[in-house]
């Protein structure tokens, strides 16, 4: 069962999607559904011996083109609506063991193509407001299966994130005459101290308001609205910058680092959007090598963030190990290493 | 169903229980841009070498 139940209070939507407590949960190796089914083998979700990269819409979705009558009456208080939208999961690559931070530069640079194609094509249905791709890794995030892939939601409204931010960038624009990314990447270039990885056209970095011990944000240096915008040199460099982050991020404590990567870009509702800036968000729940951050009381119940590390001393920790810089990156793939 | 989207090739199936699933590949590596060609080197005299 899956609806929409209005949350009166903090005027947003809550997704029932009951029907995900019986998703297949941390399955060995030998029985992934997301690998290639081989002969011989078990059906996996994908009917191929082998595929590049593959996406296919979640066979336990919160959100779905064709989705039942709610099973409760709304009210003046509680509207309820249907749960329209498309949930897709993209396959990055047909090897289990693999990962972002090791598939070789090309293989991350046809994974933003996927990004890019499946913007573009489900921003163009009607009943998509907000195309939303994100990546959970790591069981300390909630994973539940290990192959690499992330997940696509097509939503039928501006999540509530993705609205405040919206309507602060506007703000801002209509006060200052510029994008507020724009603005904010220029004083985190001009300051330098939470830079962690530059790219010619992509910057990795801790910004000064960071409410996970290793958030990062990875943006254009370019005001770019969505990946709509991308052009080929972009998603080049992109796989560079975002390839040697998570190599950082898997170096910090010599092990799998967990993640929560979201990819926040302008909306598909039709409307006028150039005031926002595509850019990528990295929540990071460790806080040292065998602690984690909890989202507690005063996160969950207050909405504020306790970060316990400060992000200039994060920002130095991640510069000082794993590749030095984008070329150190290209240069170990061209000598034949991860 | 198969289409070629400017350079990337999409073949759509159906899965059993009415899914789509979305084959991608990349038959061509996209090109890394290239650099910018070293200046070609001017000998003293002020004349190319060839």
């Amino acid at each position: 069962m899956s609806e929409l139940r209005w949350h009166p209070f903090l005027e947003q939507w809550v997704i029932t999607a009951t029907h995900r407590q019986d998703r297949t949960m941390l399955p060995p190796a030998d029985f992934c559904p997301l690998c290639p089914t081989v002969p011989g083998g078990f059906p996996t979700e994908v009917p191929a011996p082998s595929y590049d990269i593959v996406v296919f819409e979640n066979k336990f979705p919160s959100l779905r083109a064709d989705p039942p009558e709610p099973a409760v009456a709304a009210t003046s208080v509680s509207p309820v609506e249907p749960a329209r939208g498309i949930c897709e999961v993209v396959l990055y690559s047909p090897n289990h063991q693999d990962s972002l931070a090791a598939m070789p530069l090309d293989r991350i640079h046809h994974l933003a193509r996927v990004w890019k194609d499946r913007y573009l094509e489900l921003g163009a249905r009607d009943f998509v407001r907000y195309v939303f791709v994100f990546e959970n890794r790591g069981e300390a995030v909630g994973v539940t299966l290990h192959h690499p892939h992330g997940q696509i939601y097509a939503f039928p409204f501006i999540p509530p994130v993705a609205e405040k931010e919206l309507a602060a960038s506007r703000r801002f624009h209509a006060q200052h005459g510029r994008c507020l990314q724009c603005a904010s990447l220029a004083d985190e270039i001009k300051d330098g101290r939470r830079i962690v990885l530059e790219g010619e056209r992509y910057v990795a970095y801790v910004p000064f308001h960071a409410r996970w011990p290793y958030e990062v944000t990875l943006a254009p240096r370019e005001h770019q609205v969505s990946m709509a915008e991308w052009s080929e040199a972009d998603m080049e460099d992109l796989s560079a910058v975002l390839k040697g982050l998570l190599q950082k991020y898997d170096a910090l404590f010599a092990k799998p680092f967990p993640y929560m990567m979201v990819i926040h870009q302008a909306p598909t509702d039709g409307e006028d959007h150039r005031y926002a800036h595509l850019r990528f968000e990295f929540y990071t729940p460790h806080r040292a090598a065998n602690r984690l951050k909890f989202l507690a009381g005063v996160e969950s119940g207050a909405g504020t963030f306790i970060n316990d590390k400060l992000a200039e001393e994060s920002a130095a920790e991640l510069r000082r190990v794993g590749p030095a810089s984008v070329a150190a990156v290209r240069a170990a793939e061209d000598a034949g290493g991860a | 169903m198969s289409k070629r989207d400017g350079d990337i090739d999409k073949r759509e199936i159906r899965l059993p229980d009415g899914r789509r699933l979305i084959f991608y590949s990349f038959p061509d590596p996209p090109r890394r841009p290239e650099p910018p060609p070293p200046a070609t080197p001017v000998n003293p005299s002020g004349q190319q070498r060839h």
